[in-house]
């Protein structure tokens, strides 16, 4: 459908935002593409040549044809119809690196085959070959400057079962992407692999030191079990650790240095203190400041900061 | 990389699916000679391509060398029968789906083979309407299918849903054959123009030799009582009685002459006349069947005119069956035309001159007939396939007073107009002579007719008989007519081996004789006229009704499967039913009480079958608070289950009845 994508009078239709989008008969479109349109053209050439020179059999497998192009018109439509699609606050993306938007699919049904993609961006689409339940997926988005911004359309198809037709959906997210400043490499392939609640996988790569073994409780991460104790006595145990970098830290914005130099130093530094589990306040010295404090939610206030930032 | 992987090999899947039915297709194809040799050639080597990845120029070359191989070859077809031009373009469409499967191999327009072979199907389906085919072209229409959902990985693991997708097509399809309103032709496409061979209405010498080169079937005959001597199997087509520029004609039968009512009551008169012939006609595209003469036929549509000739009411494009009565020939009866006496005296002047003579030295008919009899054993005329070219102008004098050999044709040609010049009303009869005896599954015996055995005889009038029957082959070339010893008949191994495999299908699965075609044909003139209302539009909204409701049922059959815990409903379902049933005989369970209890005191009631109680109230919960398994296994637990519920259900009923 990029063939719309620029129109004014296509993206008005499409301007409201919001967190969630229900599919039903209001938002789908459903059309023959581009094989469907041949498979009709060949069953009708069928139905022409069946009629004509009266073979039954020409006249049956055209009918068959057709008969396939109604029922996968249903199939093709009930893919998509009931899907309900949440966004909730994104995950901080750093600059020049690629943008992954996340969507909740709730589904009481299987579904088949799903494609996902942002209009107007060359990146990959997000394939989902089956959804039941609830998921969480990652729509990529190419790669943008610091700041803050609302997504694109959403642009959502399926042709399962046979792509005969393709049913699609638009839609505007209404969570904004926040773009925080560039990340040195290092860095960046460790943030790649967090979570998005800022735990680590691999707490035993932050430098914080083992101190004893508890019982394991549910809802702790798995990482954290010690599977030697596990394998020796049959019971789960979790490590526990302690922060050998506790000191408070207060992170300030070179002013002497260019504008986005800074903020991606100062954004490396909000990071490792992240990443070491530190207190530290940020001051980006135009009024400016960010209290002490330690966490995700700090370090996420931090880093919207550092994206909105204007001097 | 898992994920790439996975998609060579769902690709992989359904090239395989492609290549088995491009294979099917391809020896249908062949088997059926419909195929032009450059293309029965191209096909080959394009299997030769399916081995290897080709880079896109080769590719290109392989389908530029093929078509123009395509042209030249239609070209040459085309100059010697224009008619076959349908048959050219179809070759073009085969040719383009072979080109388009070696594309598919190299993963170019992947989809559009499928398209190429839904076209290819449907149209060789136009030629062939054969059981055998027709199964080949059902089958592989699945198969085309099923790549379809294999390439878009639509449940890969679950081929329980996948054959429910492929079966709910099916019930649709057919009530939308039945009952959608058929469509009249609405183009003039001549059918004749569907590779049709055989005989014609219309007959110059050398037209009979070179059709009997060609062993395309004709027909099957079944006889109530034994076979026929060989020199009795005369089966005639088509009566020629206008003569022509050298050219033996038809003129136009219209007027039947004996009412169907008539014979039958004279039949009934004669029982023990009551014996048949049973014909099993491949179409040939004619209004003309071939018969043995002799009665009158059991089918409406058909009718012997005046001159013996047994006419459809349209041309036989389909395979049919009909029966002769036997009885006496009523036609034979029938005075001469003045056609059958009409002879161009400027041409074949010698052939006048001595019919002539016969007829001035003869004193009657018999006679003359002896003297011909004699001329054609005594002067050397020789029986051959191929007689060489006859002279313009008298081909018939320069038949038989020059180069004296000839084939049937010649024969029965230079016979009538030797009769006609002795003033004796003659004609030809064109039909089929002999036939090869083959026995079927139930062991009957039946007389296969192919165009080998087409022939022409003369038929000349004599007052006290009528028309008789003489054929002056017999006298030049009698282990032809007495031993249907056909000494041309060289078959090649191709031929050889087709010809053997069509003989071993209709001897083995006689349950088949009509194709399919003629099978949907007989249920749409059964199931059409099913009227819902007299009112017409009423008639078409149940038909649309019925057409809507069992696409909901489809639908919803294939969109069921996708439900959360969907076999649990079904077990739920099974379970509900069978309380219920269980409740109208008084054992209810009580609203909060387990299965598990309520089957202990079942048990109690009917020790008897208290395992099977048992086994079903531990089945369910198994099956329905357990993690769901395979699902062929949940399918199968599930017919148990049922058949559990329906072995129980049948003895406390048997049981509660013999107590009350």
């Amino acid at each position: 459908m990029q063939f719309v994508s620029n129109k004014k009078w296509f993206l008005k239709r499409f301007s409201r935002r919001s967190t969630s989008i229900k599919l039903g008969y209001k938002n789908l479109y459903i059309f023959p593409n581009k094989f469907g349109f041949y498979w009709i053209l060949a069953s009708l050439l069928l139905f022409i040549l069946g009629t004509n020179l009266e073979s039954n059999i020409t006249i049956l497998i055209s009918y068959l044809m057709g008969v396939i192009v109604i029922i996968n018109l249903f199939l093709t439509h009930f893919n998509l119809h009931g899907l309900e699609i949440n966004v909730r606050p994104q995950e901080i993306s750093f600059a020049e690196s690629p943008i992954r938007y996340k969507l909740i699919f709730k589904s009481k049904i299987l579904r088949n085959n799903i494609l996902l993609k942002f209009l107007n961006d060359n990146s990959t689409p997000l394939k989902i070959e089956r959804i039941q339940g609830e998921t969480s997926q990652f729509v990529n988005f190419k790669e943008k400057q610091r700041g803050v911004f609302y997504p694109e359309l959403i642009y959502g198809k399926s042709s399962s079962p046979m792509s005969l037709f393709n049913c699609w959906f638009y839609w505007r997210p209404k969570r904004k992407i926040i773009v925080a400043p560039k990340l040195n490499n290092k860095t960046n392939i460790f943030f790649n692999n967090s979570n998005i609640d800022g735990r680590s996988k691999s707490r035993d790569e932050t430098g914080d030191d083992f101190s004893y073994l508890k019982n394991y409780r549910k809802g702790e991460s798995k990482s954290s079990i010690d599977w030697k104790s596990y394998a020796r006595t049959n019971n789960l145990s979790s490590k526990e650790f302690t922060n050998s970098n506790s000191d408070i830290k207060l992170l300030k914005l070179n002013i002497d240095a260019p504008l986005e130099e800074a903020l991606q130093d100062l954004c490396y530094q909000i990071n490792k203190e992240y990443i070491n589990r530190s207190f530290y306040s940020v001051d980006l010295q135009n009024g400016i400041f960010i209290g002490i404090s330690t966490g995700y939610n700090h370090y996420r206030s931090c880093l919207i900061s550092l994206a909105k930032y204007k001097r | 990389m898992p994920n790439i992987s996975s998609k060579i090999q769902k690709m992989k899947n359904y090239l395989k699916i492609i290549f088995l039915t491009y294979f099917l297709l391809s020896i249908q194809l062949i088997v059926s000679n419909n195929l032009f040799i450059i293309v029965i050639f191209f096909f080959i080597i394009n299997f030769y391509f399916l081995k290897k990845r080709k880079e896109q120029k080769v590719l290109n070359k392989i389908t530029f060398i093929e078509l123009i191989g395509w042209f030249i070859n239609t070209y040459i077809v085309l100059l010697n029968d224009i008619s076959l031009w349908f048959l050219a373009l179809c070759n073009l469409i085969w040719l383009l789906t072979s080109i388009k499967i070696i594309e598919a191999r190299n993963f170019i327009c992947v989809k559009n083979s499928v398209i190429f072979l839904f076209i290819s199907i449907g149209t060789s389906s136009l030629f062939n309407q054969n059981i055998y085919f027709n199964l080949i072209y059902l089958l592989s229409s699945f198969l085309l299918i099923y790549s379809l959902l294999i390439l878009n990985s639509f449940e890969e693991t679950r081929i329980f849903k996948q054959l429910i997708i492929l079966i709910s097509f099916i019930p649709l399809t057919f009530i939308t054959y039945i009952y959608l309103p058929k469509i009249n032709p609405w183009l003039n496409l001549n059918p004749n123009l569907i590779s049709q061979t055989g005989l014609n209405n219309k007959l110059k010498p050398g037209d009979i030799s070179s059709l009997v080169q060609n062993e395309e079937l004709v027909g099957r005959v079944f006889f109530e009582n034994e076979i026929p001597k060989p020199s009795k199997r005369y089966w005639r087509v088509f009566v020629l009685d206008r003569f022509e520029n050298n050219i033996w004609y038809e003129t136009q039968f219209n007027n039947k002459i004996y009412e169907k009512e008539d014979l039958i009551s004279v039949n009934k008169k004669n029982p023990e006349l009551n014996n048949f012939e049973n014909w099993i006609l491949e179409p040939n595209y004619k209004r003309n069947l071939p018969w043995s003469g002799e009665g009158y036929p059991n089918i409406k549509k058909l009718d012997v005119s005046s001159e013996g000739i047994l006419l459809a009411n349209e041309p036989v494009k389909k395979k049919i069956q009909y029966k002769i009565i036997k009885n006496k020939s009523y036609w034979r009866n029938n005075f001469p035309k003045l056609t059958d006496k009409n002879i161009d005296k400027g041409q074949n002047k010698l052939l006048n001159e001595i019919g002539q003579k016969w007829a001035n030295e003869s004193s009657s008919r018999e006679e003359i007939i002896s003297k011909a009899e004699y001329f054609f054993r005594n002067n050397g005329f020789k029986y051959t396939i191929s007689p060489g070219l006859m002279n313009k102008k008298n081909p018939y004098d320069d038949f038989l007073f020059k180069k004296k050999s000839g084939f049937c044709e010649h024969y029965a040609g230079s016979f009538s107009l030797l009769m006609r010049a002795a003033n004796i009303p003659s004609r030809v009869v064109v039909g089929y002579q002999g036939g090869q005896i083959l026995k079927n599954i139930n062991e009957e015996n039946y007389l296969l007719i192919d165009n080998s055995y087409a022939h022409a005889w003369s038929e000349i009038w004599l007052e006290d008989i009528g028309w008789k029957r003489i054929d002056p082959t017999e006298w030049v070339a009698r282990e032809r007519i007495h031993n249907s010893n056909l000494i041309f008949k060289k078959k090649n191994l191709f031929k050889k081996i087709s010809g053997n495999l069509r003989v071993v299908f209709y001897n083995n699965f006689p349950n088949f004789e009509i194709g399919l075609n003629n099978f949907l044909n007989q249920i749409n003139l059964k199931l059409n006229p099913i009227i819902f209302s007299k009112n017409i539009i009423i008639n078409r909204l149940v038909t649309f009704g019925l057409f809507i409701i069992s696409l909901i049922i489809s639908v919803n059959l294939i969109l069921f499967k996708n439900k959360p815990n969907h076999n649990k409903d079904i077990f739920k379902l099974s379970i509900c039913l069978y309380l219920n049933v269980l409740g109208s005989y008084k054992y209810k369970i009580k609203s909060g009480e387990t299965l598990k209890h309520f089957s202990k005191k079942l048990a109690l009631e009917f020790p008897s079958i208290s395992t099977n109680i048992f086994r079903i109230s531990n089945l369910y919960n198994n099956l329905r608070f357990n993690e769901p398994k395979a699902n062929i296994k949940i399918f199968s637990l599930l017919l148990y289950l049922l058949a559990l519920e329906i072995k129980v259900l049948i003895y406390i009923l048997f049981n509660s009845k013999t107590s009350t």
